[in-house]
């Protein structure tokens, strides 16, 4: 597999990170998982992804301070925040921290999901 | 001299009787007045004949009438006013033998007057051996007389205690003058003016009349002052006029006429000056204590138009009528009814308060009480031990607002008429004022009250709303945490569902059917959560818009990439007249395209397969207005107001011709965001040929 499909999932839901870990796999991404905030800083320090997914209700660092010292740290990061709280107002500030999308879970199924995945990659 | 004596106490004597024939005061009175008259006219005759058995008749007489007029004063004083000092019942007994006993002596027998003897212009008499009776018992009823005359004024108070001393006056005067004009005089060999004597009764006289019938009806130093004004101003005019004739008479012997008419104008001119002149000096002599009545009732009224403070017009008038009026104290005692006032103390004690016990007994007068005047015991007990000499009842219309109560006045005296009427005058006015002044407080107190519960309702709602408003996040944010987990096992669900469908190559149809029903049920909860999430926020007013100007064409194009798959399922044309036409509307971008995707997928989920579905614009000067048409089954007139309520899905044929599910909220929530913005939807349709969806947007 080269680096170029490599993703980071952050998300603290076992099921959600199994599932769509799964999804990515199946797809041909290699997937890294990180449980918590804090974790995830740490991955996504150390390794290099051509997409970061990120939850916003995490453990310890919460999704959008993640996504701020991400993006601070460097800007050329891809970020998609993938959640399942639905807001304007949160979706407004995922943009204005960087965030590259915000996907709301709900409304996207793994078929979706890996379209737009498709768009920020390409 | 002895004529007019005469007529004077016989005019006093009848004028008394005549007011109350029936009263045993005035009876006694007008008999002392008879024995008092008889004595003078007899003495009269006693100087005036010289036939010795005439004189002696006479002299005889005059000592018989004389007899009983210390035991009449008695019998008067011991009756008048009131019968107030019982003294021993066998000295009445004693008294009234003995004095009909030398009575009798004096007129029928020689042992008082023994003999008279004329000897030109001066008379001797020779003494009888029983005259030390006479003179015993006529000095005994005098001293019975005036024990009891200065026992009664020793107990007594007010008018009556004046009444009183006039008398003791009246007395002390005939006594002086008498002993005056028969004793030192004679003693001083001047008999000129022996015969005056008798002139020393009218002062007995006047003065017990004026105590019998005085009844406020003057003020006796008032009459004094105005008997020396006048005198005083007649002799000046008098001695004026005679001066001046006298010492220019030699020159005007000719005018005189005239100088006369000049003199009369000049003294008719200054006259008034001179009066009120003289008044005034006699007043500040007799009168200290005098006031102007219009004054001060002026001055009283000023007080009660310059303020509608309840306590400053009790106060300030108050202490005006005891000032000017030099009363000792007084008090202003509100009435108590549903609020009960202070009462206003100026001179009286703090504790100074009335019994209840007498404010009921005062509650049914009406008119001023003087104290002097009180016949009832009871009520005089009452005023004496509240220190009160005057009450007057405050009363406004029929309402009650209390009692004026005023002490003594300064110099000890009676209230005099005058005084009276100025309280009667003054009382009413003050009820009126207190009233207004009191209706003013109640409203003051009413709006005091008012606010103060108006602020604190106005606390109670901001705590309400506070409380509200903690709440209401509190629900949003539970909303918001209920709907987030909700979501989270759903998404699980859907996707674990869309793997298997996705990625096992070997399924049987029966399987992958039941999958899909499951993958659907997935979907159609996770649309319901949002919907209801969507709902209460529009229900909540929590929805923002974030208007832009964009282009109509761009979001259908996106949203026709999101149904697109779902329509090409169903086999379903969508057609889209706008394209490559220029809309440009301002509205918020993601509200618009979920007003679209939810009318579009709603076209979808009830058009057959192979149907069309019709996207078209128009616009006027303000609004650009959008119509998604399909070629489904329709609804009946009558159903189209159903469609945009809540749950308002149609159940009819609808639902069998399509399996598609649906919560009824997506026409609603379309609705809601639609009016956000300021546009309208309507709905029209036949059943069998299709519906239209029209909405409006705003043109920037």
């Amino acid at each position: 597999m080269d680096n170029a499909k490599k993703i980071l999932l952050i998300e603290d839901d076992l099921d959600t990170r199994n599932l769509y870990s799964d999804v990515l796999k199946t797809k041909g991404y290699e997937v890294d998982i990180a449980s918590d905030g804090e974790e995830g800083l740490a991955k996504a320090r150390a390794g290099r992804y051509v997409l970061i997914l990120l939850d916003i209700m995490l453990p310890r660092i919460d999704g959008l301070q993640v996504l701020s010292i991400l993006k601070k740290e460097d800007s050329q990061r891809r970020v998609a925040i993938f959640t399942n709280l639905s807001s304007s107002d949160l979706s407004e500030e995922a943009k204005k921290n960087g965030a590259d999308e915000f996907i709301l879970k709900s409304d996207t199924d793994p078929g979706k999901l890996l379209e737009i995945m498709k768009s920020l990659i390409e | 001299m002895t004529v007019i004596t005469t007529i004077i106490n016989l005019f006093l004597g009848f004028f008394v009787y005549l007011r109350n024939p029936k009263g045993y005061a005035n009876q006694l009175f007008a008999l002392l007045v008879t024995s008092l008259v008889a004595w003078v006219v007899t003495l009269f005759f006693y100087y005036r004949i010289s036939d010795p058995r005439a004189l002696l008749f006479i002299g005889r007489m005059n000592f018989a009438v004389a007899a009983p007029l210390t035991y009449f004063f008695y019998r008067f004083i011991s009756v008048f006013p009131k019968v107030t000092v019982r003294p021993p019942k066998f000295i009445f007994y004693l008294s009234s033998l003995l004095t009909l006993g030398i009575t009798m002596l004096s007129m029928f027998t020689p042992f008082i007057d023994k003999k008279e003897t004329a000897l030109g212009a001066e008379r001797v008499m020779v003494y009888g051996e029983l005259w030390p009776l006479w003179v015993i018992v006529f000095l005994a009823n005098l001293v019975i007389a005036l024990v009891i005359l200065i026992l009664k004024i020793r107990r007594s108070k007010g008018i009556i205690r004046t009444q009183l001393l006039y008398l003791l006056y009246g007395f002390c005067l005939l006594f002086t003058f008498g002993i005056f004009t028969n004793l030192i005089l004679p003693s001083i060999n001047n008999f000129s003016i022996q015969q005056l004597g008798p002139l020393s009764t009218v002062f007995f006289v006047g003065f017990t009349t004026y105590a019998i019938i005085r009844h406020r009806l003057l003020d006796i130093r008032l009459i004094v002052a105005r008997s020396v004004t006048y005198t005083i101003l007649m002799s000046g005019i008098v001695l004026t006029y005679i001066l001046a004739i006298y010492s220019l008479s030699s020159y005007i012997s000719n005018y005189q006429f005239e100088f006369s008419v000049f003199l009369t104008i000049g003294i008719a001119l200054t006259f008034q000056y001179v009066r009120e002149w003289i008044n005034n000096i006699t007043d500040n002599l007799f009168f200290r204590t005098n006031y102007n009545s219009h004054i001060l009732l002026a001055e009283l009224t000023a007080i009660l138009a310059k303020t509608i403070r309840l306590d400053e017009m009790a106060h300030s008038s108050l202490e005006e009528m005891l000032s000017v009026m030099h009363i000792s104290k007084g008090a202003i005692y509100f009435h108590e009814d549903k609020r009960s006032y202070p009462s206003v103390l100026v001179g009286y004690n703090k504790e100074y308060v009335f019994g209840k016990e007498y404010l009921n007994t005062l509650h049914g007068r009406s008119s001023i009480i003087v104290y002097d005047e009180v016949e009832d015991d009871a009520e005089k007990k009452m005023m004496r031990k509240y220190d009160a000499s005057i009450i007057m009842p405050l009363i406004s219309g029929e309402n009650r607002q209390g009692i004026l109560v005023l002490g003594e006045k300064n110099s000890g005296e009676v209230y005099s008429e005058r005084d009276i009427e100025v309280i009667q005058i003054f009382g009413p006015e003050l009820s009126v004022a207190l009233a207004n002044a009191k209706s003013y407080e109640e409203i003051k107190k009413f709006n005091e009250t008012l606010q103060a519960k108006v602020e604190d309702a106005t606390r109670e709602l901001k705590n309400a709303n506070e409380h509200l408003k903690e709440l209401d996040k509190l629900k949003d944010e539970f909303i918001a945490i209920a709907s987030h987990e909700l979501r989270t096992p759903m998404t699980v669900i859907r996707g674990n569902l869309w793997i298997v469908l996705e990625e096992s190559k070997n399924l049987d149809n029966e399987s992958k059917e039941r999958l899909e029903t499951s993958l659907g049920s997935a979907e159609h909860l996770i649309t319901l959560v949002t919907q209801i999430l969507d709902v209460s926020a529009i229900e909540g007013n929590k929805i923002k818009l974030s208007p832009k100007k964009i282009d109509l064409e761009d979001t259908v194009r996106e949203v026709e990439n999101e149904v697109g798959q779902l329509a090409s399922q169903k086999n379903i044309v969508i057609t889209n007249t706008i394209d490559g036409k220029k809309y440009e509307v301002f509205v918020d971008p993601d509200k618009l395209k979920q007003v679209f995707v939810n009318l579009i997928s709603n076209a979808i989920k009830f058009t057959k397969e192979g149907g069309t579905i019709t996207i078209g614009a128009v616009k006027d000067s303000k609004f650009v207005t959008v119509l998604v048409s399909d070629t489904g089954q329709g609804i009946s007139k009558e159903n189209l107001p159903k469609l945009f309520t809540k749950f308002g899905k149609i159940e009819t044929s609808l639902n069998k011709v399509s399996n598609a599910p649906g919560a009824g909220l997506g026409l609603y929530i379309c609705k809601k965001l639609i009016e956000l913005w300021g546009g309208k939807i309507n709905a029209d349709s036949k059943v069998g040929n299709g519906m239209t969806f029209s909405f409006t947007i705003p043109m920037p």
